[in-house]
C-alpha cells in the first residue's frame, strides 16, 4: 500500500512541487493545507503516514502546528521545508518533534531520500 | 635537468616536512610502528630521488637514516628521546642539502649531525630496546589496535541488524557537516539525536546549545557508551543527510598521538595513494580557470536565448551541458587546492623547539588539516602561521611553575582548528596561556615610538590591544631569541588582508588569547544575491549575507539622539542598525532611504567588524551563479565595490561588498561588543 502524504504550504507552486516529486516516487497525496490551522485539522481528518509542513504560513506557523499535531498524535511522522536562513527555526521544529527536514530550493532525489527514509524509520 | 632538479627539490621538502611531523609525533607515542614506516618511506623516497640525480651526499646520508630507522623498526635500537634528536638534526640536515642543491651551493655532509647518525647506527646494541626510556609516555598496550572504522569502509562481519549486540561499550565519534549545508544547526541537531537513540553521549564538543546556534566549525566530536558495534553507529551517521567523514573508534584504544597529523596516516592509504601526481604550473591553472568561467558565462547567455526561443531541444543540449560545466569548473577548482596540512605539518615541530628553548611545557592540537584551499593562500599562510604559534608558545603560555600557581596543567595547549564557513576559511590559533596585558601593550607602545602617550590615554582595553597590530611592536620583555625579531602581528595583518581576510585577536587576562583568521575561498565563481538599488541592479556574495527578509518601511524605527542612526530595522528580537545601500554608495536617493511612503523594501542583514547591521535595498531580483572579474583602475579603488560580472541577460552588474561599505559612510554605531576584540 501506497503511503499516504499530507503536504501543507501555503505556496501552490511548493504544494505542487512536493506532490509531483512524491508521486512519481510512489507516494500517495491524500491532503494539501495552505495554513497552519487548516494543516492541523487535516491532519486530524485524514491521518496520513507523513506530513510534510513548511514553517512559514499564515494563521498559525508550521511549528506551532507540529506542536499541536504531535500533543495529539505522539507518533506523527513530520517533515518541516526550510529555506536558506531558517536554521534556527528548524532546531525549534525538531525539538518539537517534527522528524526530518528538506530545505528548498528543493532537489527531487534529497525530497524523495528524505520522504524514504521518514516512513522506513522505525 | 633544472625541471628535475624542481621537482626533487619540491617533493623532497615534503617529505622531510613529514617525516619532522612524524618525528614529533613519535616522541609523544613511541610505540606507533606507523610512524616509523611513514619515517622509512620518507627517507627512503629522498634517498631514491636523489640516487637518480647524482646528489651523492644526499643519497648516502638518507641512507643513513634509513639504516638508523630500519634498527628502530626491527626493535633493535630504542625510540629514545636521542635517537629522536638525532634524526630531527638529520632531517634539518638533510633540509639543508636540498637548499644547498636549489641555489646550486657545494653540498657538505661532514657536520656533526652526519656524523652522530653514524655513530648511532654503528652502536645499534648500545642501547638495546628492551630498556625504553622512563620519560617515555605510557605506550599503547600490546594488541589494542585502535578500532577505527569510518562510513565508506564499514566492517562486513558486524553491520546488519543480524549482529549480536555485545555489552556496552565507549567509542570516540566525530563527524562533520558538509559545507554546502545551509542548516549547520538543525543537521548537528539531527546528528546528535540519532546518536542518543543508539546510546548514551557524553563529552559533546561543541555542547548541544552552541550546535543548536548553527554557530560552530561544522565539527562535532563526542563519545557514545552503546552496544551497537562501531560499523553500526558510523553507518547510522553516514546515513544522515549532509553528515561527512563520519569516524567512529574505540575510545579504550590508546589514542595514536592524534594530535599530529602524521599520526593519522590511514594504513588503507598506501604509499601509492599519494605517489600518482602531477605537477602544474600555478599561470596554467589561472588560465584554465579564467576559460572556465567564460564558458560558464557564455552558459549562462545561451539559456536566457533558449528561453526566449522556447525551444526543446536547445534546453536539452542545455541542461547536459550545464552538468559537465558543472563539473568542470568544480575540477577546475579542485586542482588548485592544496590540504592546509601542508603548512600545518610544520608547526608540531615549531611548538617543540620554542617550547624547549623557553623552558616550557607545550602541546599543540591540530584539527581540520584536510581543509583544503587554493595553492597560493595556503603557501601565503605558512609564514603568519609560524609566527601566530611561535608567539604563543614564547609569549602566551607559562613556564610549568607558573601555571601550576595558577592552578592550570603545567603543560600549555596550543589549537590550531581550521573549517569552513560558507565561502570563508576560518583558521583560529588559541593557546591557554596568560594572555595579553593591555597595559602592558600601552606603555610599551609608548616606549618604543609607536604610539604617543595622549594617544594612548583614551583607549580602552580593546583599543590597547589593538596596538599589538601597529609595526615595530612585541610585547615580549626583550626580543627573545625564538620569536624572530621584525616580523610582528603587522606582518600576519597585511599578509591576511593581502589574501583578502582579516585578523581578530580576544585575549583573557589569564586564560589566553585566539586569533582568528578569515579567508575568503578562492572564490571567482560564487553565488550572488541580485538585489535592485533604484534602476541598477547589484550583486552581493551569498557568502557576505547572513540573512535575506523583507520588511515594510513603515516598519522601520527612528533613530533618536545626534549621531545615532537615522534607521533601525527589526530582525527577530533585535533591533539593528539600518541603512540604505544606493545611499552608501553614492547612488541618488530611492526608496529604501527609509519613509515616508509605506512600500516593502529587501534587508540584507550583515556582520561587519562593529556587528550585525540591516542593509536596505529597494528589491531582490533573483539569485545567480556569477564569474566575478576585477576591476580595473581607478574603479577598483572603491573599497566596497569588488568586481564585476555579466548576468545571464548580459547585462553587466557590480559585484558589491557589503563589509567593506567604507566606514567613512558608516554612522555612528552603538557599543562595541563587551569583549576585548581587535579587528584588522
Amino acid at each position: 500500500m501506497a503511503i499516504r502524504l499530507l503536504i501543507a504550504d501555503d505556496a501552490m507552486f511548493m504544494r505542487e512541487m512536493i506532490k509531483d516529486i512524491a508521486q512519481q516516487a510512489g507516494f500517495e497525496v491524500i491532503g494539501e493545507a495552505g495554513n497552519g490551522i487548516e494543516a492541523v485539522e487535516k491532519y486530524r481528518e485524514l491521518r496520513p503516514d507523513i506530513a510534510t509542513m513548511d514553517i512559514v504560513m499564515p494563521l498559525k506557523s508550521g511549528i506551532e502546528a507540529v506542536r499541536e499535531i504531535k500533543s495529539e498524535f505522539e507518533d506523527a511522522r513530520i517533515i518541516m521545508c526550510s529555506a536558506l536562513g531558517q536554521d534556527s527555526l528548524v532546531v525549534e521544529a525538531l525539538e518539537a518533534g517534527a522528524r526530518d527536514f528538506i530545505v528548498k530550493p528543493f532537489k527531487a532525489d534529497q525530497v524523495i531520500e528524505v520522504l524514504k527514509k521518514v516512513s522506513s524509520a522505525p | 635537468m633544472t625541471k628535475y632538479k624542481k621537482m626533487f627539490v619540491e617533493e623532497s621538502r615534503e617529505h622531510l616536512a613529514s617525516a619532522a611531523r612524524a618525528l614529533v609525533a613519535l616522541e609523544k607515542a613511541p610505540a606507533e610502528a606507523s610512524l616509523i614506516h611513514e619515517l622509512f618511506r620518507n627517507a627512503h623516497s629522498v634517498k631514491g630521488m636523489a640516487a637518480s640525480l647524482g646528489y651523492d651526499p644526499v643519497c648516502e646520508f638518507a641512507h643513513t637514516l634509513e639504516d638508523l630507522l630500519d634498527l628502530m623498526r626491527r626493535g633493535e635500537r630504542a625510540v629514545d628521546q636521542r635517537a629522536i634528536d638525532i634524526l630531527l638534526r638529520g632531517v634539518d640536515l638533510l633540509d639543508k642539502m636540498v637548499a644547498d642543491i636549489e641555489a646550486d651551493r657545494p653540498l657538505d655532509d661532514s657536520s656533526a649531525a652526519a656524523a652522530e647518525v653514524r655513530s648511532l647506527v654503528g652502536s645499534g646494541a648500545a642501547a638495546p630496546a628492551a630498556a625504553p626510556a622512563p620519560f617515555l609516555a605510557s605506550p599503547a598496550p600490546a594488541g589494542a589496535e585502535p578500532v577505527e572504522r569510518t562510513a565508506a569502509t564499514p566492517d562486513p562481519e558486524r553491520v546488519g541488524p543480524g549482529a549480536p549486540p555485545g555489552a556496552p561499550r565507549r567509542m570516540r565519534v566525530s563527524f562533520r557537516i558538509s559545507p554546502d549545508s545551509v542548516s549547520p544547526g538543525a543537521r548537528g541537531f539531527l546528528a546528535v539525536r540519532a546518536l542518543e537513540e543508539l546510546g548514551a553521549v557524553h563529552a559533546l564538543r561543541p555542547e548541544i546549545g552552541v550546535i543548536k546556534s548553527g554557530r560552530y566549525g561544522r565539527i562535532v566530536d563526542c563519545e557514545i557508551e552503546t552496544a551497537r558495534s562501531a560499523a553500526e553507529v558510523a553507518g547510522t551517521l553516514s546515513g544522515l543527510a549532509e553528515i561527512q567523514d563520519a569516524r567512529v573508534r574505540d575510545a579504550e584504544a590508546a589514542e595514536p598521538a592524534g594530535e599530529a597529523p602524521a599520526a593519522q596516516a590511514d594504513p588503507a592509504l598506501g604509499a601509492n595513494a599519494a605517489a600518482h601526481t602531477v605537477r602544474v604550473k600555478t599561470e596554467i591553472l589561472d588560465r584554465f580557470m579564467d576559460a572556465v568561467g567564460e564558458l560558464i558565462l557564455g552558459k549562462a547567455e545561451l539559456r536566457e536565448i533558449a528561453r526566449e526561443l522556447q525551444s526543446e531541444p536547445l534546453n536539452d543540449v542545455l541542461s547536459r551541458m550545464e552538468s559537465n560545466l558543472e563539473e568542470l569548473k568544480r575540477q577546475a577548482m579542485g586542482v588548485r587546492l592544496t590540504p592546509l596540512d601542508r603548512v600545518f605539518g610544520r608547526l608540531p615541530r615549531i611548538v617543540r623547539d620554542v617550547a624547549r628553548a623557553g623552558g616550557k611545557q607545550a602541546r599543540i592540537e591540530v584539527r581540520g588539516g584536510t581543509l583544503e584551499l587554493d595553492r597560493a593562500i595556503v603557501e601565503a599562510l605558512g609564514d603568519p602561521l609560524v609566527h601566530m604559534v611561535r608567539n604563543a608558545v614564547d609569549h602566551g603560555i607559562e613556564k610549568p611553575g607558573e601555571r601550576a600557581a595558577a592552578g592550570k596543567n603545567p603543560e600549555g595547549r596550543i589549537l590550531i582548528e581550521a573549517y569552513r564557513e560558507k565561502d570563508v576559511a576560518v583558521i583560529h590559533v588559541e593557546d591557554d596561556g596568560a594572555g595579553v596585558d593591555p597595559d602592558g601593550v600601552r606603555r610599551a607602545a609608548v616606549a618604543r615610538g609607536i604610539a604617543t602617550e595622549a594617544e594612548v590615554s583614551g583607549l580602552d582595553e580593546r583599543g590597547m590591544i589593538e596596538l599589538l597590530f601597529r609595526p615595530g611592536m612585541s610585547t615580549a620583555a626583550g626580543v627573545s631569541e625564538v620569536s624572530g625579531r621584525g616580523v610582528g602581528l603587522d606582518a600576519v595583518k597585511s599578509c591576511v588582508q593581502g589574501l583578502g581576510g582579516s585578523v581578530v585577536l580576544e585575549s583573557h587576562r589569564g586564560a589566553g588569547s585566539q586569533i582568528t583568521l578569515r579567508i575568503p575561498f578562492s572564490a571567482a565563481i560564487l553565488q550572488a544575491l541580485l538585489v535592485k538599488v533604484g534602476e541598477e541592479i547589484l550583486a552581493v556574495p551569498l557568502a557576505r549575507i547572513q540573512r535575506a527578509l523583507e520588511v515594510e518601511s513603515a516598519e522601520l524605527v527612528a533613530g533618536s539622539g545626534p549621531g545615532a542612526h537615522a534607521w533601525f530595522c527589526r530582525c527577530g528580537d533585535e533591533l539593528l542598525p539600518a541603512r540604505a545601500l544606493g545611499a552608501a554608495l553614492g547612488y541618488g536617493p530611492s526608496g529604501a532611504d527609509g519613509p515616508p511612503g509605506n512600500r516593502t523594501l529587501g534587508v540584507l542583514v550583515t556582520e561587519t567588524r562593529g556587528g550585525r547591521e540591516a542593509i536596505l535595498v529597494d528589491a531582490f531580483a533573483g539569485q545567480e551563479e556569477v564569474f566575478v572579474k576585477p576591476l580595473g583602475r581607478p574603479i577598483s579603488s572603491l573599497e566596497a565595490l569588488s568586481g564585476i560580472t555579466v548576468l545571464g541577460s548580459g547585462r553587466p552588474v557590480l559585484v558589491v561588498d557589503p563589509n567593506a561599505l567604507s566606514a567613512a559612510a558608516r554612522p555612528a554605531r552603538r557599543a562595541g561588543p563587551p569583549e576585548e576584540r581587535t579587528s584588522a
